[in-house]
């Protein structure tokens, strides 16, 4: 798989050239966001709508952030081989925090403007996938850029710690304290604050 | 993994060069293989791993012929113990929300049961459990492949994939658990067609409805039970007898309490047919043997609960001379699970004469992958093993039944203490507790060693855990009564029978 790898990010744009100043002003962060759905949006008008979440997102006026993968090509194309950093959500029916955690995920992604991708992996329909990524416990978000994992945590924040952050204060920290550097860096400082507290099965042995 | 990807015209080829190559360097792909990824089977691969063997499992599912089927785990996970406890839970839930207003709480008159709730919450546990499965294997670096095995020779296994591609894996000693399945009745017009099972009950996403269930053997009663317990209306035909090989007259204050509380039986009747009518429902024939007469009645589901067959047609075993029993045909094993093959070896449900249970099974699973690594010499003690039914009036015992201790000491030979006890939590509730009974079989004389313990009442496993280690360590009825009851339980009633049935008295504990 290394090797796929290497190749693929010879093709891929480097997220790096994707520069977006963190700023107010809507005709800088204008033209920051049609580069970068310019680049994707033949990517993302190719995927066929329905293969997005039906779940509607406040912001959905832009486009879908986050989509349920559907295969290993699937993920293969949309994942490893994006130009856009890539939040992988495993998560499961059967699990509670997943439930929580989603939509905070796909609202958080949808800040970011289209400058980070959110795809969302069931781990009972993708067992062998969720088993290659070394997920055990659900939720696990994993962080991919240029087919690589950059980081990656596991857990949910309790549901009381995520009401004291307003949304006005998750975006003075992404305003705040980034570098102009890659938006996946922003997204994951975010989620450092999140502790891990992963819904493990317990087993009869 | 290259191995998935040939052609099928190459497969017998390569197969014959696999063989020779292993039968030339000797090495095999595995030092274990295991066939069965249920309680038996993943106990004892996983266990061989940590020991440092290199272990595969090979799980798959033959879906039901209502085309049930289910993820890795086996049997109890997911058509046995952990949906049917769940379940059985629900239905005592029921039970205690009625009970609740007598003490004091404010409950709407009619309390109903919806099905799709607690099948939704049964799947989602049970497919954590296909998880947690998955990942401990993952983690105890044990090769999971969801493939059918079947025996090419004793050393040597076919995988076949859902998708018909063949992998041929060797290994130096196989372990063949793959449990059983439930059995369809063969001479019934409509039964298979018309009919569930076990393996199909769990997984409805409507409920049963109106349900005849056709055994007495404790799946029989537990399904009836929790069906019963949720407000279906239930009926059980039973052929013979109830709980056959369980203590009868336990058997019949379970059958007693089921049928006091709602419960239809239809006693010594066999089915004739299943037709479906036109409004979709599901007729029944069947004839009381007593009188000879026929009845009918039409049901939304028949449940077969007649028996449980083991999974050895598609093993190859008797190509390669493993011997099964010709009545069960379970694999005949030793007490070192060995079969009549050098190096395969069968446990679990699959054997000869071995409790059909869980915790049986993974202790067997793990002692012989010590065995077989080397570590120990220890073999599965099979005696003394405690079990419950969990019907609606839970039953729970370990050692010998009234009737098999009187065959093997005579009835002089032995002791027997009983006592009808009330729970104190059915008081306030009002419940009959008429069926709530404890049994002690004692050795008449010498030490009072304890023979049997037998037990209905709430909880029952939980009560009898603890009994079940002082049986294993020997007790006798006078450290039965030197033990100090604990207050106000059900338990502590075992602690203080004194009664005998020798004796004729009126057995019913009375107040403290």
């Amino acid at each position: 798989m290394a090797h796929r790898l290497v190749l693929r990010r010879l093709w891929t744009l480097s997220v790096n050239d994707i520069r977006c100043l963190p700023t107010s002003t809507a005709s800088v962060a204008s033209s920051c966001y049609s580069t970068s759905l310019q680049s994707s949006t033949t990517r993302v008008s190719f995927l066929s709508p329905s293969r997005s979440l039906p779940r509607a997102l406040p912001h959905t006026s832009r486009r879908e952030v986050s989509f349920n993968v559907q295969d290993n090509e699937d993920f293969t194309e949309r994942v490893i081989n994006s130009e856009l950093p890539v939040l992988v959500d495993f998560h499961a029916q059967w699990c509670g925090p997943c439930k929580i955690l989603g939509p905070r995920l796909e609202k958080a992604v949808a800040k970011q403007k289209g400058r980070v991708a959110m795809a969302k992996v069931d781990i009972d329909d993708h067992t062998d996938l969720a088993i290659e990524y070394g997920v055990s416990a659900v939720p696990t978000v994993i962080a991919m850029r240029g087919g690589d994992v950059v980081d990656h945590f596991v857990g949910s924040k309790m549901m009381m710690s995520w009401t004291h952050l307003s949304a006005k204060s998750l975006d003075n920290e992404i305003h705040l304290s980034s570098p102009s550097h890659t938006p996946t860096i922003v997204v994951l400082m975010l989620f450092s604050l999140i502790l891990a507290r992963p819904a493990s099965p317990g087993l009869p042995f | 993994m290259a191995a998935l990807y040939r052609g099928r015209h190459r497969w017998k080829r390569i197969n014959c060069l696999h063989i020779f190559s292993r039968k030339l360097t000797g090495k095999n792909d595995y030092d274990l293989l295991v066939i069965g990824g249920g309680s038996g089977g993943l106990a004892c691969s996983k266990e061989a791993a940590q020991l440092g063997q290199k272990v595969a499992v090979l799980d798959y599912v033959e879906p039901s012929a209502k085309g049930a089927k289910w993820g890795l785990g086996g049997t109890c996970v997911n058509v046995g113990c952990i949906p049917k406890k769940l379940m059985h839970q629900a239905a005592l839930l029921g039970t205690a929300v009625k009970d609740a207003k007598k003490y004091g709480w404010q409950i709407p008159d009619t309390v109903s049961h919806d099905w799709p709730t607690m099948a939704e919450a049964v799947h989602n546990h049970v497919k954590s459990l296909n998880w947690g499965h998955r990942v401990q294997l993952q983690d105890k670096k044990v090769k999971y492949m969801n493939l059918k095995g079947s025996l090419v020779d004793e050393h040597t296994v076919r995988g076949l994939s859902k998708a018909g591609k063949e992998t041929i894996l060797t290994a130096k000693n196989i372990v063949i658990a793959t449990g059983g399945r439930p059995k369809y009745p063969t001479n019934i017009p409509g039964a298979a067609e018309h009919g569930i099972t076990s393996d199909d009950i769990f997984w409805l996403k409507k409920s049963p409805g109106k349900t005849l269930v056709v055994g007495a053997s404790y799946v029989a009663l537990e399904c009836a039970g929790f069906l019963k317990g949720i407000g279906l209306d239930t009926t059980v035909m039973v052929r013979s007898i109830a709980l056959r090989g369980f203590d009868q007259q336990m058997a019949g204050l379970v059958t007693d309490y089921m049928e006091a509380h709602g419960t239809r039986f239809a006693w010594k009747s066999v089915p004739n047919r299943v037709d479906k009518v036109s409004s979709g429902a599901l007729q029944v024939t069947w004839t009381d043997t007593q009188t000879g007469s026929e009845h009918k009645d039409t049901f939304d589901s028949v449940l077969w609960a007649v028996g449980r067959a083991p999974e050895t047609k598609a093993l190859g075993l008797d190509k390669l001379g493993v011997q099964l029993n010709k009545e069960t045909g379970k694999i005949v094993v030793g007490p070192d699970e060995s079969t009549s093959v050098p190096n395969i070896y069968a446990f679990g449900d699959i054997g000869e004469g071995r409790p059909e249970l869980t915790p049986t099974a993974i202790k067997a699973g793990k002692l012989l992958a010590r065995r077989l690594a080397g570590q120990s010499t220890e073999l599965m003690n099979y005696d003394n093993v405690p079990t419950t039914v969990f019907t609606p009036l839970e039953y729970s015992c370990v050692g010998l039944s009234e009737e098999e201790a009187e065959k093997r000491h005579g009835k002089d030979g032995i002791e027997i203490y009983h006592a009808f006890y009330k729970p104190l939590e059915f008081t306030v509730a009002e419940r009959d507790a008429s069926q709530c009974y404890i049994k002690v079989v004692c050795e008449q004389g010498g030490t009072g060693k304890i023979l049997g313990l037998h037990f209905t009442g709430p909880n029952a496993g939980e009560v009898a855990q603890g009994f079940a280690v002082g049986f294993q360590c020997g007790a006798t009825y006078s450290h039965l009564i030197q033990t100090v009851g604990i207050h106000p339980t059900c338990a502590e009633e075992v602690v203080k029978v004194h009664i005998t049935k020798r004796s004729g008295l009126d057995a019913t504990v009375t107040g403290c």
